[in-house]
């Protein structure tokens, strides 16, 4: 499966807010042996504010990046990859890459050191859904928790995981979206999780941002700490709650 | 102008094929905010009232797809909120985010989703963050680079859409 360049596509927010996730996947990705080239040089996919103005902007767009890309792409956020499925381009989210193309298996070869953590795998919408687009069952998928169970973080079933974040209606209606993101929050920490994993660039904006209860960790971050990332290169300190434990802390 | 030839045209939904099962709305995390129903859109739309799309109600679709895997019919109602979006775009001009954004597309090529929010949102942004927005202050500046190439080609694909 080696032998070909992937094309790795960030999005706007890990390139800016979400840079923690960015440092962290592309370490991921390079002690899996992934060849890569990462496009952090092109524009933004149009996201769903695009795709209401114009589904021919959010088109011209897809077709630019995968251009650029000479392909598909990977992609860590499920809005691009949900944006860029939909307007006829062609990406792979990271998750689905990690799962079911690199492998549990060759993961699991990678860890080095064990997460002492019982995490909540918190999904989002854009990523299961439409169900040409799922990257698992839409309502009860397991890719995420699979993944992490193998750094020996302890994944916390909850009923918010496959709900949404807020985000899209974060600009229009702010009061419900920060209820809607707190809500999740509050899901996880009731069945007794000590932290929540994100897959996507603006859940986890939502829920870090605008929510305090709970440590808010890229799904990166974990896998990096236990394939070996120096705890200080994870960019903890740079998520407005960072974990208190786990990491060596 | 008919609005279910108008949506089939962009999104390729048939809003005809609902029978008003209700799935949709049970599904839905924004079912009965401010009166907001997939279902009754789609029945709307079906008896050809136009007036939907002056409401911009359906603008509240989280577009998080979860009616989409429930239809029995396969109808995608986040398509058909897009394609209702693009036609009022088209009909009375964008609404106030959606210029925004193109806005901010078209100027930088990219989004910091804090900034944009701050600016979206005013010092109100400070209400809902609350003390971490000063710890958000930094990344406020964060700008991600974005080709010049490409970002000429970007307002080229913005002028034609």
């Amino acid at each position: 499966m080696r032998g070909r360049v992937e094309a790795y596509y960030p999005g706007c927010s890990a390139k800016t807010t979400e840079r923690a996730y960015l440092k962290t996947a592309l370490f991921v990705l390079e002690k899996l042996g992934v060849d890569f080239k990462l496009l952090d040089d092109l524009p933004c996919c149009g996201t769903l504010e695009g795709e209401l103005y114009s589904w021919e902007f959010t088109k011209g767009l897809a077709k630019i990046i995968n251009r650029e890309a000479s392909g598909r792409v990977i992609t860590g956020c499920s809005g691009c990859y949900n944006t860029i499925n939909r307007s006829g381009g062609s990406a792979t989210h990271l998750v689905d890459f990690l799962f079911r193309e690199i492998g549990l298996e060759e993961i699991a070869g990678k860890i080095v050191r064990e997460v002492d953590l019982k995490v909540a795998a918190y999904y989002g919408c854009q990523a299961l859904r439409p169900r040409g687009l799922a990257i698992d069952d839409p309502e009860d998928p397991r890719a995420l928790e699979d993944i992490l169970s193998l750094t020996g973080a302890r994944p916390v079933d909850f009923p918010m995981r496959t709900k949404c974040c807020g985000g899209p209606i974060a600009l229009r209606e702010p009061d419900l979206a920060i209820k809607m993101a707190r809500d999740v929050v509050r899901s996880a920490e009731d069945k007794g999780a000590e932290a929540i994993a994100t897959m996507c660039n603006l859940c986890h904006f939502m829920l870090d941002f605008y929510t305090s209860r709970l440590p808010i960790l890229h799904f990166t971050q974990i896998l990096a700490y236990s394939m070996g990332m120096p705890p200080d290169d994870l960019g903890l300190d740079e998520l407005f709650n960072p974990p208190r434990k786990g990491f060596g802390r | 102008m008919n609005l279910r030839s108008d949506i089939k045209a962009i999104s390729g939904q048939d809003v005809m094929l609902c029978f008003q099962c209700g799935e949709c709305s049970s599904s839905c995390q924004m079912a009965g905010y401010k009166g907001f129903s997939p279902a009754k859109l789609i029945h709307s739309i079906q008896l050809g009232m136009e007036d939907v799309l002056k409401s911009r109600i359906y603008e509240l679709c989280l577009h998080c797809f979860l009616c989409s895997v429930r239809c029995p019919q396969g109808l995608s109602f986040p398509d058909i909120a897009t394609a209702l979006s693009n036609i009022a775009v088209k009909r009375y001009g964008p609404g106030r985010f959606e210029k925004m954004f193109l806005d901010e597309i078209t100027d930088k090529g990219f989004l910091n989703p804090a900034t944009f929010a701050l600016k979206a949102l005013g010092v109100s942004l400070s209400k809902y963050a609350g003390l971490k927005g000063l710890k958000a202050a930094p990344i406020l500046f964060e700008r991600g680079k974005v080709r010049r190439e490409l970002l000429e080609e970007v307002r080229e694909v913005a002028r034609k859409s």
